[in-house]
């Protein structure tokens, strides 16, 4: 089975509302660190966080995770 | 909102902050007393007794001030829930394995020293076993904790 990447537009979505990490953190109910490793693509988050971080844009799970099969 | 967020920024930064606390004086007060206990005797040798007190102290103080940070966030749910989320329980659960591996290969290497080299009493080997596990557990979860 293919190796795929998860790329994620939490940033984009957070710099059109003029949102800081912080702010979406405790919107999902995380920590502002695991909304920066998500962010950033160094940690893949479950299907419940996942849900929440979409939710907090009022936005689908599609629109903010996408993946891209590695070549 | 801010204000929120600075709290668990706070508590999160101390919580870090008491841990390493925590490590580095279990760390000065367990190595010596191992050593003291089984390795070097230094009933005239007060300098490290000293030493080894003030690693205890401050050991009990870090302990303490996780405690009191434990029952500060338990008293918001919300923190609670921040504090405790699942990036923290991996984490958790990868400096547990990282302490789980490290033992097993401490007690390989045990093994093979009393049997090819000295015979190592059973206490002596029971105390470096917790010494090593509880510095590897949060060694390891300040290590995967960090600010990336």
């Amino acid at each position: 089975m293919a190796q795929h990447e998860l790329i994620n537009t939490i940033k984009v979505e957070r710099a059109k509302r003029n949102m800081t990490q912080a702010e979406l953190a405790i919107k999902v109910g995380v920590s502002r660190k695991t909304i920066n490793t998500i962010e950033t693509g160094k940690f893949t988050p479950s299907t419940i966080t996942a849900i929440r971080i979409a939710r907090a844009f009022e936005l689908t799970v599609e629109d903010i995770f996408s993946i891209v099969p590695d070549k | 909102m801010k204000n929120l967020t600075q709290q668990i920024e706070d508590l999160e930064s101390k919580r870090i902050k008491w841990l390493s606390i925590n490590l580095a004086g279990f760390c000065i007060w367990d190595s010596l007393r191992i050593t003291t206990n089984h390795l070097l005797d230094i009933s005239d040798a007060p300098l490290l007794t000293g030493i080894m007190l003030l690693g205890w102290l401050i050991w009990i103080i870090g302990l303490v001030q996780i405690i009191r940070l434990s029952s500060k966030v338990r008293k918001t749910r919300l923190a609670l829930e921040i504090m405790n989320d699942e990036l923290f329980k991996i984490n958790l659960l990868k400096a547990f394995r990282t302490a789980l591996v490290t033992v097993i290969v401490a007690q390989l290497a045990i093994i093979l020293i009393t049997t090819f080299i000295t015979h190592l009493s059973g206490i002596f080997v029971a105390e470096i076993s917790v010494f090593i596990s509880v510095t590897t557990v949060i060694g390891a979860f300040l290590y995967f904790n960090r600010d990336r």
